[in-house]
């Protein structure tokens, strides 16, 4: 009973929520990397990603049947995974003292010691730590995850307006710390 | 053209949307106008390190866990589905039922074969009448679909006869997509 590369993620969502579970795999196979990845930059914790993001594909499964349209599902799971790790994060704050500051990933050794592609791109993930947490979401999500504005805004609980919004200003200070390279 | 556009901060003067100006950029696949119109021309030059920097980024950005997948599926396959059981004609002694989830996938395999058209939904009700099936299906675009659904119509029928003993009632089958 095996499953087509090309069966479509809708079709696949169908069969899963008449609790087909090799469809459900299927989609874990397809999601899980960017599933990973949303938990991984909010939580910037391997093992803590890992968990959020076992957590929240298990999540999916079991609310997968109130999921009226199976064309979002896409969006729907991404915005469990964000949620989840988000939750992580409130809850992290709210039992550890301030003890550190968020981890903010190494600036990297400077532009003389690697190749120009690389130190590129220390140089992004520097400028994507500054950003405020909400527009480097909205940013990665378009540019690395290659979303639209339609899905990135029900992930993040927010207006395809204030998305734009966000990914344009993120644009406009991510280009502006990249100026040296230009 | 208005001063102020906050749905659109990303509209280049020329009418070009940054976006598409920036995926072009990254596909290296610029158009006529966007290599010589000096609007394109000034936010390409001004956007190329970080699309540069995107693309890096992208190629080299942690996928998961490799341990993930069989974790999920170990929970996910323990739960399962609340499944009711429809019985088998079985002369016994002792009864065979099998899950309505189980047929349900029996059934959808045996209409993989049938051509332009993909079966999501497939429910199975034990009614007075009868084993009824309803299936939710996509079509390909040009697919005949009245062909298309009797073929399905063939498939359950007969796999149901052979893989389970069912004389099915009634198959209905809903189109709710075509692509």
């Amino acid at each position: 009973m095996g499953i087509h590369p090309d069966t479509r993620d809708e079709t696949l969502v169908e069969r899963a929520q008449d609790g087909d579970t090799g469809a459900f795999e299927e989609l874990v196979r397809r999601h899980q990397d960017t599933v990973f990845r949303i938990a991984l930059r909010t939580l910037d914790d391997h093992g803590e990603a890992a968990d959020a993001a076992q957590e929240a594909l298990i999540t999916a499964w079991r609310k997968l049947p109130d999921l009226g349209d199976a064309r979002t599902f896409r969006a729907w799971l991404y915005r469990i995974a964000h949620r989840r790790a988000l939750n992580i994060i409130r809850a992290r704050r709210a039992t550890a003292a301030i003890d550190d500051e968020a981890a903010v990933p190494d600036p990297a050794s400077g532009p003389e010691h690697q190749s120009m592609a690389s130190s590129l791109r220390a140089a992004l993930d520097t400028a994507l730590a500054g950003l405020p947490p909400p527009q480097r979401t909205c940013w990665i999500l378009r540019e690395l995850e290659g979303l639209g504005y339609e899905e990135i805004a029900e992930i993040v609980d927010a207006t395809p307006t204030a998305v734009r919004g966000r990914i344009h200003r993120a644009r406009t200070q991510l280009v502006e710390a990249l100026e040296p390279w230009r | 053209m208005a001063v102020d556009q906050p749905d659109e901060p990303d509209r280049l003067p020329c009418g070009t949307m940054l976006d598409t100006l920036l995926a072009h950029l990254r596909a290296d696949t610029l158009n006529e106008h966007e290599q010589h119109c000096p609007h394109c021309r000034s936010a390409a030059a001004r956007h190329r390190s970080l699309v540069d920097a995107a693309a890096a980024a992208e190629r080299d950005q942690a996928g998961a866990p490799p341990e993930l997948l069989d974790r999920v599926m170990r929970v996910v396959r323990a739960e399962g589905r609340s499944a009711d059981l429809i019985p088998l004609n079985d002369p016994g002694p002792g009864a065979t039922r099998v899950r309505d989830t189980t047929a349900a996938r029996i059934l959808r395999a045996a209409c993989e074969p049938v051509e332009g058209i993909d079966v999501g939904r497939c429910r199975i009700a034990d009614t007075e009448d009868g084993i009824v099936v309803t299936m939710t299906a996509r079509a390909v675009a040009g697919t005949p679909i009245p062909e298309a659904t009797r073929e399905i119509r063939r498939a359950v029928l007969a796999s149901a006869r052979d893989q389970l003993g069912w004389t099915i009632a009634r198959v209905d089958i809903e189109i709710i997509d075509v692509e």
